[in-house]
């Protein structure tokens, strides 16, 4: 009996419904009462670890924080939240939930290419794909001394030689 | 009436899951590492293992890449040949490799080569500029137990998602190369974390961005039977230090093969670092590690760089 | 000391002797430091939390009803610190990579150091239980409350709580029954 009363509770999805059977049945049958009490000793012992009866007193860190906060004019929220207005749950959740889909179709509609840049990058991006630069060198510099890039590019990736200045083209 | 509420807000929700998914971006960067050389110099590279630590997040390959010799060119071969065509050089060797995480937003990402008994830190700096570009600064130091070492090669760059860019420059007759890729990949294909911050431990975020520096390294040791078998692979670790530098704990993320990471793991338990310091007091560390075995690099032979010396 | 003796102190750190709340922080600090640890599961980040709890209850005195209960409006506030910790953490923890495999807690084979303190991590048994469930279980077993009070602490039905105090318990039955030795912890 006690069987059919678990598998009901398995298959009960509202919690609400779970709640009357455990009080109907589970709470009142010795047989479920006792399985549900099972070692409550051992199982009281790992809500208490040791650590916290001796833990020391946190008044002094509580207290600093106190003396500290109080000359500061911050504004905290409430501990614990006001009352909340009375409103219509249900208008607003479609309001919420029909502002996001319409957010997100208006999101890939007319979402911008690209940011607003400036210096070098600027050239990039605005232009159609087929003139956008692969790469670009800003700047660069060998063993802190300003040096020069040599770019040979490959349909594969694109390789940047960065040699001394002084010097004439390195590998290349 | 709460019901109602909860389900048409999570329909309301739902509907905004893609663009959530491209607004917050995942990117992968990766990073390869290559020495090159002139001429066929006897002890090119030492040991055939390299060792990259990284203080961000890895992404991991569910079949990390098992190498045998006379596989099919990968990637990382076919551009050791476009390399070794480009830049007449008889021998491109691996030193690195490793795909960074990039949430779109850190600034900074740091990775730290060891090669030669030398460090090389080196930091990213990536900004996104639209949909397709992307701004790298680029910081290759090499470490002098002082400040953050030698400046190596500074650079500021921009490229395009999914076009690698390959850095080259001479540091004491030898030719490096830094490929980077930037790759752009969803939160839904990388999967949802779980390295969690030690328990108790307040200054986890410091002790993950700092990479602490090696003062005692074991190279691992390239096991017999995948030497015998031809096998080269590669080891993704997270390593544990503590505030005296010991490594604690290190836990296997990936491997190409179970020998390897077993040679890796014992090898590494054994390290010893120079604790990262927090405001004054040595911390832990926690941070990715990539080990590459290599028994032998899959450089072009001599006839094909002859071959191609007549070409531009 | 009851609910009238809460009142005296009350009044008097309201008329500007900060020094009473000590009283207040010595009389809960077990209970919220318990509170905070079964939703937390961090000796740290709970003593954190309990401090900010208290801090927050003495700066917001004034809008407590001494009609109503302090503890109850006590462990309200803690389990709302707790909750906004857990929600930073979260954040933090989004953007990291994952192996497929990743499946086991990284607590469990994780060797703390030698000599760390065992007992101020969750055991793996509680690890098991939903935080609701493991604040409705931690305020009927330490507490004695009854589900309509943990209603109250929770911010939910009685019903809700009624519920996630008998998943707790079944859930806690369950892993005892599979690893009797987890007794020894």
């Amino acid at each position: 009996m006690c069987k059919i009363y678990k598998i009901l509770y398995a298959a009960i999805p509202l919690k609400k419904w779970k709640s009357a059977l455990i009080r109907r049945h589970f709470e009142r049958c010795p047989r479920c009462a006792e399985e549900f009490n099972y070692k409550d000793h051992v199982v009281r012992a790992f809500f208490k670890p040791e650590w916290i009866q001796g833990a020391s007193s946190v008044w002094p860190q509580v207290r600093a924080q106190i003396i500290l906060r109080k000359n500061e004019p911050e504004a905290l929220r409430p501990a614990i939240s006001p009352p909340r207005l009375r409103l219509p749950i249900r208008a607003l959740a479609a309001a919420i939930s029909a502002f996001f889909i319409l957010g997100t179709i208006g999101f890939f509609l007319l979402r911008p290419h690209g940011r607003k840049l400036s210096g070098p990058e600027s050239s990039l991006s605005t232009k159609p794909a087929a003139a956008v630069p692969r790469v670009q060198v800003i700047s660069v510099e060998l063993g802190g001394k300003r040096a020069k890039a040599y770019i040979y590019q490959t349909p594969t990736a694109s390789f940047i030689w960065i040699a001394p200045s002084q010097e004439t083209g390195g590998l290349r | 009436m709460k019901k109602t509420f909860v389900i048409t807000f999570f329909l309301g929700v739902l509907s905004l899951a893609p663009v959530w998914a491209f607004a917050q971006g995942n990117y992968i960067i990766e990073s390869r590492f290559f020495r090159g050389a002139r001429n066929d110099t006897p002890s090119r590279l030492g040991a055939p293992v390299f060792i990259t630590s990284f203080s961000d997040p890895l992404f991991i390959p569910s079949r990390p890449p098992l190498l045998t010799a006379g596989d099919e060119p990968n990637p990382a071969s076919a551009m050791k040949l476009e390399l070794a065509n480009i830049y007449k050089l008889k021998t491109v060797d691996d030193v690195s490799s490793g795909q960074i995480l990039w949430d779109g937003k850190k600034t900074r990402l740091s990775e730290a080569i060891l090669l030669d008994g030398n460090l090389y830190p080196i930091h990213l700096f990536p900004r996104t500029l639209d949909d397709r570009t992307i701004s790298l600064r680029i910081e290759v130091r090499r470490d002098t137990g002082r400040d953050e070492g030698e400046k190596i090669l500074n650079s500021e760059i921009t490229l395009s998602f999914d076009d690698p860019v390959v850095l080259g420059f001479p540091v004491n007759g030898h030719s490096y190369f830094l490929s980077l890729e930037v790759k752009k990949t969803s939160l839904a294909e990388v999967g949802q974390v779980a390295i969690e911050p030690r328990e108790g431990e307040l200054n986890w975020r410091q002790a993950r961005a700092i990479l602490p520096q090696p003062t005692f390294t074991v190279t691992p040791v390239y096991p017999e039977k995948c030497k015998e078998e031809n096998i080269q692979g590669w080891v993704a670790l997270y390593v544990y230090t503590n505030v005296q530098g010991k490594v604690l704990r290190v836990r296997v993320l990936g491997s190409s093969h179970p020998a390897l990471a077993k040679s890796a793991v014992e090898a590494i338990r054994q390290w010893r670092y120079q604790p990262v310091m927090w405001k004054g007091k040595p911390i832990y560390s926690e941070f990715y590690m990539t080990v590459d075995f290599r028994l032998r690099d899959l450089s072009p032979s001599a006839e094909g760089t002859e071959e191609d010396a007549g070409k531009k | 000391m009851g609910p009238t003796d809460d009142g005296q102190t009350i009044a008097r750190c309201l008329a500007g002797d900060r020094e009473a709340f000590e009283m207040i922080v010595n009389k809960y600090q077990s209970g919220v430091l318990t509170l905070a640890w079964s939703v937390l599961g961090n000796r740290a980040e709970a003593e954190d939390a309990a401090q900010e709890a208290f801090i927050r209850a003495y700066v917001n005195l004034q809008n407590f009803d001494r009609a109503k209960d302090f503890k109850n409006w006590l462990y309200a506030i803690v389990h709302k610190r707790c909750l906004d910790r857990i929600r930073k953490l979260k954040t933090e923890k989004k953007y990291r990579s994952r192996m497929a495999e990743a499946a086991a807690p990284v607590m469990s084979g994780f060797k703390t150091e030698p000599g760390a303190d065992e007992s101020a991590v969750l055991s793996p048994l509680l690890k098991k239980l939903t935080v609701k469930e493991r604040l409705a279980a931690s305020l009927s077993m330490n507490e004695g409350y009854t589900a309509a009070e943990i209603a109250g602490i929770l911010h939910c039905a009685e019903s809700t709580a009624r519920v996630h105090l008998f998943n707790a318990k079944r859930k806690l039955r369950k892993g005892l029954e599979r690893n009797p030795h987890v007794q020894n912890l």
